[in-house]
């Protein structure tokens, strides 16, 4: 159908002002990041490790030795399989908690603000004082998970769930899950707030169940903000800082993810070069990602 | 039918213990936050305290007027409203650049705006630091205002971009019609419908600015010059914690955003919904 | 209409921070422009160092700026931070023309916010460090100056204890002025010993078998911070240095005749149930204190900032403070903070002096007000410990006190070390197995960073 407004295909002349539009977004995205992040490429393939500044290999040409290096390294492969765990166990219990709890807040209830604004709350709380406090939650000397474990026979004493490298993992992703899923939770309840009320009217009157209404016509129309917001969502799990606040990657390794590991090589072992290695693998990693979830979006249209 | 009404209040029995449920999980933890602010040091770590028996109201007291805290607010309200503000409006304009024009390189340019987000941060550290101190930015809030946009326009971008693919073009075509120009037809019906989508980013911009830590711990030196999340470290020593005053603090800087959390909820219901068009 | 009023807020939101960007870009340029000019001063400074003695005095009366980074409670209205002030306001009013500046950040972060600005050639003239090694990094990293070139090995020698002065010692070189230090005491449960008929143990053995006792009786036995920091009095007091700093590169002697036996103790201790369960996740100090507060623990491990904590959390509890059960001779390990002058300070002979009077009698009160003890020979203990006299009887061991060995990625030895002992606790590898796996491993970090 032909239409007043839209343009010319590479018409630039009357596309101007859309280009106008998006120029200082960009410039502003790109002028400030393309630097650290050509850098951060670059370093990569250099030797960088500052605490041998004044060795006569300092920032030489590396090829890809900094590569190897990492990939002999035992803690790197070790967070190569943490990394995977981490991002799926996170994504799937956010995503479906996160959903539930949007439909459950999208029906008309008794008091839904109320309920809308306290499930909300884990967001609004600082990332350092949820460590502290459910570290506190956890901790086996007076933590509350430990009374009600001694209580009800679960274990016998109290156990250091921190300490022990079984728990430690599911501890984090338990503090991780709860400070990350409102913001799943608004965003979808956004999007099924869009659904007009009709089309449920619709879909009732043609007799189908709860759960059919959801597959078949709930999550078609919001199908699309829910992959935005889940690629969103695993370029955030990725880089979680929580493993590192909570147990510095310990214990012995068993919460270390690649992003902890960059920042251990970085800021422990003051070594650039393989700190830097780490993070482009994370980072194709992350755009493989992407871009797949671009490829399934470009097909449906 | 009493059948059919029987199952329905099941159903919703079943919706609120889950909704329950949700609520004391979310907000447990959060709840003893708030008890530790009342508390002395010495009730934090007594399990029969767990809920204090005597409360204080001196951390309040301390923490208001005897530190930092309110300077520290300030800040970080100034750096994430003007990070907010900047992001919201770039976005917008950039969302509606790339969803009603025809962009060369459309795909090209969201997908690499997007990717300056995939690279680890913790390493862009020094070299943050060495633009910032060309722009003579270092221990400012403008330079903390101004990474801080760098963080959070991509993805208010990608999710403007996606809130207004959604709306028909049809919308903006018959406001035109009626005699709107294109500026008036975006303000009239684009933003309107994209509302409850623009509060959610606005929420989502507002949030990163104010819980960041690194970069504000790292940019900024002066000490009144602190962020909120930088400013609770006075509360932490090395080896000590003054758990009631940092928990007082905490406690005192979620005031605000819960507000904004009131605000937004008050904002989720429109758009589409509101029967502007069908379908 | 809402949303014009909207769209309205939002710009003027727009334009008022594009204002403020403007008049706090002017605000920095000026600074900005002063610490630009600091990566030459300092090479200048470097070539007249012969005369440096007379020269100090001439560059302190010209006057100057001095920006410090210090740890917040000294930028605070507590009693310390007041203290500091006052001590910083004397200087400048005695040298007319000086400005100090100070700028402030947490522990956890101080090392990390001076570190990146120092590597952009900028950053803070005297920086507060750790002495855990913090000092070593940065100079290897060449962030600091060198303080032969303004004073001389026998002057620090002679005003400061060993054990500071060395933990800023890296390849012959001091970069560190000690400022305040402490040393890991030995805390015990009066009330459990008691209980179980034991004596306060003074060495080794009695320490194996007053756990013994304390675990049959159903008492926990020893917590201290998750590292190796209360594990290196263990190897020092049997005459093994853990890593010989002492040439050009480090030698690993933790497996030496000495190192294994030292080892052995301490997994002996692991092994028969010694640690306390919160041991595993006590990876903050408070951790530590909660469990000997709680009286999970008998023995806790730490320095004298313990006892502080412990009496806040558990004002009832009857404990007393000794040092450290001896081995074959009397060591233990070091605390506390030094002061670093930026390599990029374009005025170190200022910085250097204005270190020098905060550590003299002059700015003793900022010690005082905290109950730290100086690491200065000549130091009054008595007025600083007032109060806290429990405490006294660890200053005693100051001159035997020895700092974490003075090597490149101490944090990353230190976690090592770690996590040997770890492995023992979860029962994954013997006490041999654990020591030869942790030699190599050092051995490979040496290798690493060392060239």
């Amino acid at each position: 159908m032909e239409s007043k407004l839209i343009y010319h295909k590479r018409n630039f002349k009357k596309n101007l002002p859309g280009y106008l539009l998006l120029a200082p977004a960009t410039i502003a995205v790109l002028a400030l990041s393309i630097y650290p992040m050509i850098r951060g490429i670059f370093l990569s393939f250099m030797n960088y490790n500052l605490v041998r500044a004044r060795g006569d290999s300092f920032q030489t040409f590396a090829g890809l030795e900094n590569y190897k290096k990492i990939f002999v390294n035992e803690i790197f492969l070790k967070s190569i399989g943490n990394t995977i765990k981490w991002t799926l166990v996170n994504l799937i219990v956010q995503l479906v908690v996160a959903m539930l709890l949007a439909l459950a807040l999208n029906q008309k209830l008794r008091g839904r603000a109320a309920f809308r604004i306290l499930t909300l709350v884990p967001w609004a709380v600082p990332p350092y004082i949820a460590v502290m406090t459910f570290t506190f939650l956890y901790s086996a000397q007076v933590g509350i998970l430990n009374i009600l474990a001694v209580r009800l026979g679960v274990v016998a004493e109290a156990v250091s769930w921190l300490g022990n490298k079984g728990s430690a993992f599911w501890c984090i992703v338990a503090l991780s899950v709860w400070k990350g899923m409102p913001f799943q939770m608004v965003f979808i309840l956004t999007a099924l707030q869009g659904i007009p009320g009709e089309v449920y009217e619709s879909a009732k009157i043609d007799g189908g169940s709860a759960w059919q209404i959801f597959w078949k016509v709930t999550l078609p129309i919001i199908k699309e903000p829910l992959m935005l917001t889940t690629v969103l969502n695993v370029i955030g799990i990725l880089s979680s800082f929580y493993p590192w606040m909570m147990t510095e990657g310990g214990p012995l390794y068993s919460t270390e993810t690649i992003y902890t590991f960059a920042y251990r090589q970085a800021f422990v072992n003051h070594d650039f070069g393989t700190a830097s290695a780490s993070a482009v693998l994370l980072f194709i990693f992350t755009t493989i990602l992407t871009w797949i979830y671009l490829r399934i979006i470009r097909e449906k249209n | 039918m009493t059948g059919k009404q029987i199952k329905k209040s099941i159903e919703v029995l079943i919706i609120y213990i889950f909704l329950i449920l949700m609520v004391l999980i979310s907000v447990g933890p959060f709840v003893y936050v708030v008890l530790t602010a009342f508390k002395t040091q010495e009730q934090i770590y007594d399990p029969s305290q767990i809920i204090p028996t005597y409360v204080s109201f001196d951390n309040f007291v301390k923490v208001l007027f005897h530190s930092n805290f309110i300077r520290y607010f300030i800040n970080s309200f100034f750096v994430s409203a003007v990070t907010t503000g900047i992001c919201v409006v770039l976005s917008v304009m950039a969302s509606y650049a790339l969803s009603r024009y025809e962009i060369i390189g459309a795909d090209k340019i969201k997908m690499s705006i997007l990717m300056t987000r995939m690279f680890p941060g913790v390493l862009l550290c020094i070299p943050f630091y060495i633009i910032m101190k060309q722009l003579n930015l270092i221990d400012t809030h403008s330079g903390l205002i101004l990474l801080y946009c760098s963080f959070t326009l991509p993805f208010a971008i990608w999710r403007t971009n996606a809130l207004f693919s959604g709306i028909p073009w049809e919308l903006e075509e018959s406001a035109r019609i009626d005699g709107c120009s294109r500026l008036g037809a975006f303000f009239h019906v684009i933003i309107p419908v994209a509302r409850p989508g623009l509060f959610v980013n606005m929420l989502f911009c507002f949030m990163s600015a104010w819980e960041e830590y690194m970069y504000a711990s790292i940019f900024i030196n002066t000490p009144l010059k602190k962020t909120i999340q930088v400013g609770m470290k006075d509360f932490v020593g090395q080896y000590t914690i003054e758990w009631g005053l940092l928990m007082t603090a905490v406690t005192l800087s979620l005031i605000p955003v819960i507000l904004f959390f009131a605000m937004v909820q008050n904002n989720l219901v429109g758009g589409l919904a509101e029967g502007s068009v069908k379908g | 209409m809402k949303k014009r009023i909207m769209a309205i807020a939002l710009a003027v939101t727009v334009v008022i921070s594009m204002a403020g960007c403007a008049s706090q870009s002017g605000e920095t340029k000026t600074n900005a422009n002063e610490n630009s000019g600091g990566e030459e001063g300092s090479g200048e400074t470097s070539e007249n160092t012969d005369v440096a003695g007379a020269d100090a005095a001439g560059a302190v009366q010209e006057g100057g700026e001095i920006t410090m980074l210090v740890l917040n409670g000294l930028v605070s209205d507590e009693e310390q931070g007041i203290a500091f002030k006052n001590v910083i306001d004397q200087y400048e009013k005695s040298h007319p023309g000086v400005k100090v500046t100070l700028q402030a950040a947490s522990a956890a972060d101080i090392k990390q916010s001076f570190q990146t600005a120092a590597l952009a050639g900028v950053g803070a003239d005297i920086v507060m460090a750790d002495n855990s090694g913090h000092a070593i990094d940065m100079a290897a990293m060449g962030l600091l100056y060198p303080l032969t070139e303004i004073t001389t090995e026998e002057e620090l020698l002679s005003l400061y204890q060993p054990g500071p002065l060395n933990s800023g010692k890296f390849r012959g070189e001091y970069y560190s002025v000690p400022w305040y230090m402490d040393c890991c005491g030995f805390y015990y449960n009066k009330t459990h010993l008691e209980d179980a008929g034991l004596e306060v143990p003074t060495n080794w053995e009695e320490l194996s078998n007053a756990l013994t006792v304390l675990k049959s009786k159903g008492y926990g036995g020893i917590i201290t911070y998750d590292s190796a920091y209360a594990f290196y009095p263990f190897f020092y007091q049997n005459g093994c240095q853990v890593i010989d700093t002492s040439g050009e590169i480090p030698k690993v002697v933790i497996d030496n005749e000495e190192g294994k036996e030292a080892w052995n103790y301490i997994c002996n201790i692991i092994e028969n149930g010694g640690m306390v369960e919160s041991f595993k996740e006590a990876n903050n100090w408070s951790k530590v204190y909660e469990s000997f507060a709680n009286g999970e623990a008998t023995f806790l491990l730490g320095g004298d900032w313990c006892a502080g904590a412990i009496d806040s959390l558990a004002p009832d509890l009857d404990y007393g403070i000794t040092v450290m059960v001896e081995g074959k001779a009397p060591a233990t390990v070091l605390g506390g903070f030094t002061w670093n002058i930026n390599a990029n300070c374009k005025n170190p002979e200022l910085a250097f002096d204005l270190i020098q009077y905060i550590n003299s009698a002059d700015g003793d009160e900022v010690l005082f007000a905290e109950g730290k003890s100086s690491a200065r020979k000549d130091f009054d203990y008595a007025k600083t410990l007032e109060g806290k006299e429990k405490l006294e009887i660890l200053t005693t061991q100051f001159p035997y006190t020895m700092p974490r060995p003075a090597i490149i990625n101490e944090q990353a030895i230190d976690e090592l070390i770690t996590n040997a002992i770890m492995t023992v606790v979860y029962g994954e590898a013997t006490s041999d197995e654990a020591l030869s796996s942790l030699a190599q491993k050092i051995n490979e970090n040496i290798q690493q960073n060392y060239q």
